[in-house]
């Protein structure tokens, strides 16, 4: 699998999803530049990472949404190809409108950085679909605007759609929803994807729940073979 | 011509703005009566040249789309005056 990391002005999980999938999969990561017009051809993933690009200014993600790379990114989604937002990267998501929604301040007002649990939802997109429906993954979360919002139309639409990929969930229970979600995430969706389950976007940091000595557990080398699944059935990783 | 613009925007009606919730509450504990629905914006002064008044509030409408306002969360209001 072949993979390009998006470095914006204010990234700073770049370099953990860099060493996390190049660990996780023993395989090249490609870092490339915001203001580039294009990655390398062949790219199966393009990932956005968390942080803070433009320092937030504006609205999280207003401004990097609108970088010379993501013509590239569209283009690479419209032809099917997997895109990858995480935290930052999924609000930059929100403000392309390759994903729907937005991600409001935290109820409680603060930044929130902890240890959190999500449910995977659905496995019929590219990139859970190595994992089990009901599974609970730890994953940390470091945000302050995480709040998943959609008008009510949009959000039952978006459900009934089955695109909630993720909702924060009580690990001990297995339950999930709005009453498990730190920020007050609507429904408490974590994650969500494109009609053609090709872009994801998710607050959580995946990446920060690879390398075992972080203390972060190990739940995101799950994930990221899960991505690797797709393109290992084709030969590709 | 040179115009002085403002661009005021809000959160949408039936948007969560957890900020104006955050004073509402705050200037109630010092003791406002009366509040409510309190929403908290923001303003973006600019100075721009254009020909008509109408040609400087078009293209700040064109600005609201591309960058300065999220339609799904957001409304925006535009003042335009000429520089003196």
């Amino acid at each position: 699998m072949k993979t390009a990391v998006i470095v914006f002005p204010g990234s700073n999980c770049d370099r953990d999803v860099q060493r996390a999938v190049s660990e996780s999969l023993n395989t090249a990561v490609d870092m490339v530049w915001h203001e580039n017009d294009n990655f390398a051809s062949g790219t199966d993933l393009v990932v956005l990472p968390g942080g803070f690009s433009y320092g937030d200014y504006l609205r999280s993600g207003a401004m990097a949404a609108r970088s010379p790379i993501i013509k590239a990114v569209r283009e690479h989604a419209d032809r099917g190809g997997l895109v990858l937002g995480i935290c930052n990267g999924f609000q930059i998501l929100t403000e392309t409108k390759m994903l729907p929604g937005a991600l409001l301040p935290n109820t409680s007002l603060t930044f929130i950085c902890r240890r959190c649990h999500v449910r995977v939802e659905r496995t019929d997109n590219k990139f859970t679909a190595g994992l089990k429906e009901g599974d609970v993954m730890q994953f940390p979360i470091a945000h302050h605007e995480g709040l998943f919002f959609l008008p009510d139309d949009e959000l039952k639409k978006l459900e009934e759609a089955g695109r909630v990929v993720f909702r924060y969930a009580d690990p001990k229970t297995g339950r999930a929803g709005a009453e498990y979600a730190p920020n007050g995430a609507l429904n408490g969706i974590a994650g969500i994807c494109s009609e053609k389950g090709n872009i994801l976007g998710l607050m959580p940091h995946p990446e920060r729940a690879t390398i075992p000595h972080l203390n972060g557990g190990t739940d995101g080398i799950r994930f990221w073979n899960s991505i690797a699944g797709a393109f290992k059935e084709r030969g590709a990783c | 011509m040179i115009f002085q613009a403002e661009v005021l925007i809000t959160p949408r009606e039936g948007v969560l703005d957890t900020q104006g919730k955050a004073v509402e509450k705050t200037l109630t504990h010092l003791g406002y009566k009366g509040i409510n629905e309190v929403r908290v914006g923001k303003i973006v002064r600019m100075q721009l040249d254009a020909p008509t008044k109408e040609e400087a509030v078009k293209d700040l409408e064109s600005m609201c789309s591309d960058l300065l306002c999220n339609d799904l969360i957001e409304t925006f209001n535009i003042s335009v005056r000429e520089k003196l």
